[in-house]
């Protein structure tokens, strides 16, 4: 395999890594917060993804202002979740099964709904994208420069956030004790809302850099939430970085598989990948192997 | 006429279907996302026994309800021991699995065209080939089942089940082997799920990887949660009125394009009013309450 | 040696903070053991060491001459350690009866082979079951109760229940955590009998508490646990005497939680 294969391999899979990152950094928050499995975290990614589509196709707008609408739309869809779902019944102390089985409901609700008004083909954007960039024989599209571009700001701006605000180590604090967090004073609600949105915006910066790449189908949030959902295990529960490792390697993955094996078999390989590390490594590649506590 | 024994067919089946995951989600506390990945297996092993390898369908039955089960022991053995969300997302990968594998491994399963032209069933030479005729032999091998199921959840086995989907912890401070038992249930309602599949095999005599996927499952699951878990109206009430469903939306005249969305629309929204409102479903006992 | 519990320098940490350090004793068969101490002082983990659910970094784990340290909580449950804990596990699916049978049915009965094709002999074990659940329920005072959802029992109750399981299973040592913590003084009093008949029983068992007149009045033997380990041990009339003792252990402790 030459330097320029690998090379273009290799950044064919950043790029597609980078979209996936950003989306399971989302999910992650909500995840590591909230111990929710936000499975709906799937359809904010794709109504926020045709949101962006018709305000550039149907309505025309400027790009800056269809960005908004995804932005904006994706975190409505992600606070109603919490507020009409989640919240109550995490208030009534449901059992996790519940909690799981309401996102999916609420995932097939949308789904189909989008299907119907959306209808069930891909749609694509006509955009500029005919714009490539090449360095030193490798070819690199806008929207991939875009998506490496975005991954890099996102992850410095986590970083520090987390590090040195206060909302960054209040959310540390309630993701490693929520029992703890509550007794000390901070407004679980009020974090559980910043999060829903902030992990939501997520969701819908991926979802429109994957609408200006490949277009869009009803489906498409579902492999998505799919994806996010291996890349925190895969990253490291504890730690909401570790997503974003996931995601990376995850593409990285898909890329140099599709090299190898014909691209059919990649969904197989990435739930194997799954299954390994649930069961082998459960506390993902950043993660600190924790003693069980007793279960009792 | 041939219609409604058509239903009645397939109402036999799922019923099977859906007691039998009953077992895991009412009675063990288990949530598996991959119940239709066990139909499929039974499905096309009890196909592929028969179309290619020409076994007797009695056979084919046997073996498929052992393979399937067998399979799940690779699932639960390693997973059991998981805790509830991780336990529930491996059941999401090995569905996932099966259906990629069943849809890609086109020399074994015919890939995404399948497998057509399954050999019918016969019994004392007489071919089992009308709706009519299939409904009553899917309605004896479904009955027995369902009879076992239970008689299963009536003895002691069932009381530790349900002992397990209660508190696990107080389980094992009983003297419960709390892993053992989830793999048995396990075991029990993939074996059901196989020889489910084996009886829609040899009726439709057409198996294709399309009908195995994650949204059956979530359809089986949706079956249990809206009719009722823990008990054993629950699932009937669940599997008629699924079912039902599509054929009234029929009735009503739903344009082709969009009917299969409505559909799954209606059966989204029942699981998250069910689940959301009333855990019990209509007909069922098991609350999903933490105890 | 007449020991039925015994431990060897077991100790235990979590995450590089000691919950148990070196702690040694032994139960004598149809002993009482009380074990107090401060919130925090690692006695839950104790008990967690003893029944299985927590495996110690160190030292040994002994029922009777066996060594039971690597074997698994329902293992230890069958050969006779039973637990109560702090909430009182039940099971709220069922109701008090069906709770009474499981808690009797061992492994044989609870097999695929014995409920296909044992009929006859399951519904004899089932007459004897029922005849020994209603015995223990009687013993505890839930009679009334029995066919009741266990999930619409009152605290006090469900503890019942649970110590009705404990009995109707046999275990020859019990490891009480908090029996009385939660109760109105009838229900403690109704319990304070019944762990008193406990010993004419001829069990053994080990009870954690925090209400020392409690304790003082049930058992034989005390030990005293502060910061994970073994602050005193002693007889109860002495102990029970040695209030400046006392008072070192829950004024001057770092978690310092008076009872």
């Amino acid at each position: 395999m030459g330097v320029r294969v690998l090379s273009q391999l290799l950044l064919n899979g950043l790029a597609a890594g980078s979209i996936f990152a950003i989306v399971s950094l989302g999910f992650a928050l909500v995840y590591g917060t909230t111990r929710t499995l936000h499975i709906a975290h799937g359809i904010v990614y794709t109504i926020s993804g045709y949101l962006f589509l018709s305000a550039i196709t149907s309505f025309q707008f400027p790009l800056f202002l269809a960005i908004l609408t995804g932005v904006v739309g994706a975190a409505g869809v992600g606070v109603l979740t919490e507020l009409v779902i989640y919240r109550p019944l995490f208030k009534r102390n449901a059992h996790s099964a519940i909690t799981l089985i309401s996102s999916l409901g609420i995932y097939i609700i949308l789904q189909n709904l989008a299907a119907i008004v959306f209808g069930n083909q891909t749609r694509i954007l006509n955009y500029h994208t005919a714009n490539a960039y090449i360095f030193g024989g490798v070819v690199l599209s806008e929207v991939q420069l875009l998506g490496l571009v975005s991954v890099i700001v996102i992850t410095l701006s986590y970083s520090v956030t987390f590090k040195y605000t206060r909302f960054g180590k209040t959310l540390t604090a309630i993701s490693s004790n929520p029992l703890l967090a509550e007794v000390i004073g901070i407004d679980i609600k009020l974090y559980r809302l910043m999060v829903f949105a902030l992990g939501s915006v997520l969701a819908g910066i991926g979802a429109m850099l994957s609408v200006a790449d490949v277009g869009i189908d009803p489906n498409v949030g579902f492999s998505a939430v799919l994806i996010a959902i291996v890349a925190v295990i895969v990253g490291g529960v504890r730690n909401f970085g570790g997503a974003i490792l996931g995601g990376l390697l995850l593409g990285l993955l898909q890329s140099f598989s599709s090299w190898v094996l014909s691209s059919r078999w990649q969904s197989a390989i990435v739930f194997v990948i799954l299954t390994t590390f649930l069961l082998f490594r459960p506390e993902g590649l950043l993660g600190v192997r924790m003693r069980l506590e007793e279960k009792a | 006429m041939n219609y409604v024994f058509h239903l009645l067919t397939l109402i036999s089946i799922y019923l099977l279907l859906a007691l039998s995951l009953n077992i895991l989600v009412g009675y063990t506390g288990l949530l598996s996302m991959c119940h239709a990945a066990f139909l499929g297996i039974g499905a096309y092993i009890s196909a592929i026994l028969t179309l290619k390898l020409g076994l007797n369908v009695v056979a084919a039955f046997a073996l498929a309800t052992l393979s399937t089960a067998s399979v799940s022991l690779l699932v639960s053995f390693p997973t059991v021991r998981l805790k509830g969300d991780y336990f529930v997302l491996s059941t999401f990968a090995f569905q996932i699995i099966v259906f990629e594998i069943l849809f890609n491994w086109t020399s074994l399963t015919g890939g995404p065209y399948g497998l057509r032209g399954i050999p019918r069933v016969s019994i004392f030479g007489q071919l089992v080939d009308t709706p009519a005729k299939y409904f009553v032999f899917s309605g004896v091998v479904s009955g027995l089942s369902i009879l076992l199921i239970i008689v299963l959840l009536k003895a002691p086995f069932g009381r530790v089940l349900r002992a397990v989907r209660d508190d696990e912890i107080a389980a094992e401070a009983m003297g419960k082997n709390v892993s053992l038992v989830k793999v048995k249930s396990f075991a029990i309602a993939a074996a059901c799920a196989g020889l489910a599949g084996a009886l829609l095999a040899h009726y439709i005599t057409y198996v294709s990887a399309t009908s195995f996927t994650l949204q059956d499952s979530i359809f089986l699951l949706s079956i249990v949660l809206v009719g009722g878990a823990g008990n054993l109206r629950g699932p009937i009430v669940g599997t008629v009125l699924l079912l039902l469903i599509p054929e009234l939306l029929l009735f009503l005249g739903m344009p082709d394009t969009v009917a299969p969305n409505v559909r799954r629309m209606i059966y989204g929204l029942l699981l998250v009013g069910f689940v959301f409102f009333r855990p019990q479903g209509i007909a069922g006992e098991y609350r999903f309450e933490k105890t | 040696m007449n020991s039925v519990l015994t431990l060897e320098t077991v100790s235990k940490s979590f995450g590089g903070v000691a919950a148990v350090r070196d702690v040694s004793f032994s139960l004598k068969d149809a002993e009482l053991l009380g074990v107090i101490g401060p919130n925090g002082s690692g006695k839950t983990t104790l008990f967690n060491i003893i029944s299985g659910f927590v495996k110690p970094d160190v030292g040994r784990v002994l029922l009777g001459a066996v060594d039971v340290t690597k074997l698994a909580p329902y293992k230890r449950a069958g050969i006779g350690i039973g637990r109560l804990f702090q909430d009182a596990r039940v099971f709220s699916g069922m109701s008090v009866l069906e709770n009474m049978l499981v808690a009797q049915q061992d492994e044989h009965e609870e097999s695929l082979f014995t409920a296909f094709l044992k009929w006859s002999w399951l519904s004899k074990r089932k007459v004897e079951e029922l005849a020994n659940a209603r015995y223990w329920l009687e013993f505890v005072g839930l009679s009334m109760k029995e066919d009741s959802p266990a999930l619409s029992l009152s605290y006090g109750e469900t503890k019942l229940l649970a110590i009705a399981m404990l009995l109707v299973r046999d275990s020859k040592v019990l490891l009480l955590d908090e029996p009385i913590s939660g109760l109105d003084i009838k229900m403690r009093e109704s319990i304070l009998r019944l762990v008193k008949k406990l010993k004419t029983l001829g069990k053994s068992v080990v009870i954690i508490e925090h209400s020392l007149d409690f304790v003082f009045d049930v058992s034989d033997r005390i030990i005293i646990f502060k910061d994970g380990g073994k602050f005193h041990e002693g007889l109860a009339d002495e102990t029970r005497q040695a209030t400046s003792l006392l008072r070192e252990v829950y004024l001057n402790s770092s978690h310092a939680t008076v009872s």
